[in-house]
């Protein structure tokens, strides 16, 4: 089975992380329970790499963290959450379209099932 | 969880005990927790859970990388490796029931010291009909067998030389191991200190009450030789625990190890009077002590404010 392999997506952790946080502010765990879902099991990012990218991020000021609770009874442990600034949407912006142009740059050179190459 | 928690403690043990690192780690075990949680909720075996949350955990070289540690990780590696002397439970183990006997020693020579003095006292003046060399024989009975005592513990204690003069390092279960132990010990260490320092305080009483006879200068050195004691021997083996749990490099985060969990406070006023508890019931022994020129009876109030903190701590504790 073909996996992701970590050097490829390193560069896009950010910007998966900023995409979730621009839904709603969120934590450790469910970020990485997102990332989960949404990429259909495909993508799991590891504890240490997602807050390496937190850590990252704020210190760019991209995110900015706060600490709440989100049992909303007030009864569950504090949980630090991270919710983007301005700048980090731009960057968001900025990264996404980046993306398009690498990956239709990368898109050329990719062989596809189709074609053979020779017509 | 112990297990996740004790893994992550090992990764981290070596790193340098700065507050950005000690955020990485808690915020790591939330997550952890978190992942672990859910999985037993869906109900995965506990082992499984275990397995899989350490094996996504990844690795601390992308986030030493990230805090800017790489340096301070590798000179940490460097001095780690060549110079620290891990000690292990057993030895642990053996080196605080050598400990405990030779607080015992300490103590005893001590005491055996103090109340020598009074020996002559007591058959000179209080005991008539005998010859007066018994007391003057005693007394040097007495300082030998001390003195025999001081030198039987420095011979076993010989063997732990190497705790305090060269670099040791424990592992978490051992430092959780010594604190439980530092814990159990914490109230004798209390009542033996307190009990100590009451009897040194008011040693001149029999003095007093009987004008100052022979008999009762006598038994003022034994007050105080008991004391002493006590004082001595809590604090001897008190202080053996935190020579086992001081061993780590402090500039890492297994230096932390040693330091004790504070209680946290539901809110923050309960802290407030916590702190300035004791002080204030000092303040208020002094001022009645001073007030009524009654310095006995005023002292119940230590007691009765010992009750009343366990009281309030046990009310006002968080649940963790």
């Amino acid at each position: 089975m073909v996996e992701i392999s970590s050097d490829v997506i390193r560069g896009y952790n950010d910007t998966i992380i900023l995409s979730i946080l621009m839904k709603a502010p969120s934590y450790g765990y469910e970020i990485s329970k997102n990332i989960k879902t949404i990429s259909d099991e495909k993508y799991l990012i590891k504890e240490t790499t997602l807050y390496s990218a937190f850590t990252r991020m704020e210190k760019n000021g991209y995110i900015e963290s706060f600490v709440a609770d989100p049992d909303t009874t007030g009864n569950g442990k504090k949980r630090t959450y991270y919710r983007i600034t301005e700048s980090g949407i731009a960057y968001y912006k900025e990264k996404c379209d980046e993306w398009e142009l690498t990956k239709e740059v990368i898109e050329h050179f990719i062989e596809k099932g189709e074609t053979n190459g020779n017509d | 969880m112990e297990t996740i928690k004790s893994y992550l403690e090992a990764m981290f043990a070596g790193m340098p005990n700065t507050p950005e690192v000690l955020k990485a780690k808690d915020e790591l075990l939330q997550m952890m927790d978190d992942k672990y949680t859910e999985l037993i909720a869906e109900g995965v075996s506990e082992n499984e859970a275990v397995g899989q949350v350490i094996s996504e955990f990844g690795n601390l070289d992308e986030l030493s990388e990230e805090l800017n540690l790489k340096k301070e990780v590798e000179d940490l590696k460097s001095r780690e490796q060549s110079h620290r002397r891990f000690v292990n439970l057993n030895e642990v183990k053996d080196y605080l029931n050598a400990e405990r006997k030779s607080a015992l020693f300490v103590a005893v020579g001590v005491f055996l010291c103090i109340i020598s003095s009074s020996l002559t006292i007591l058959f000179s003046e209080v005991i008539h009909g005998l010859n007066e060399n018994i007391g003057i024989g005693l007394m040097f009975g007495c300082i030998a067998v001390a003195v025999a005592l001081f030198i039987m513990n420095s011979m076993f204690m010989a063997d732990y030389k190497y705790l305090k003069h060269e670099l040791c390092q424990i592992d978490i279960a051992t430092a959780n191991y010594v604190s439980d132990k530092k814990n159990d010990f914490k109230n004798t260490f209390m009542i033996t200190k307190t009990i100590g320092i009451l009897l040194c305080a008011f040693c001149w009483l029999p003095t007093s009450l009987t004008d100052g006879s022979d008999l009762s200068c006598v038994i003022m050195f034994f007050i105080v030789g008991i004391g002493v004691l006590l004082i001595i021997y809590g604090r001897n083996i008190n202080k053996s625990y935190d020579l086992i749990l001081n061993l780590n490099d402090l500039t890492t985060v297994s230096g932390n190890y040693g330091k004790e969990k504070r209680v946290e406070f539901s809110n923050p006023y309960a802290a407030t009077v916590i702190d300035v508890f004791w002080p204030t019931v000092t303040c208020l022994y002094l001022c009645t002590a001073f007030l009524t020129l009654d310095f006995i009876h005023p002292l119940l109030i230590y007691p009765a404010a010992f009750i009343l903190e366990k009281i309030l701590k046990v009310a006002f504790a968080k649940e963790a």
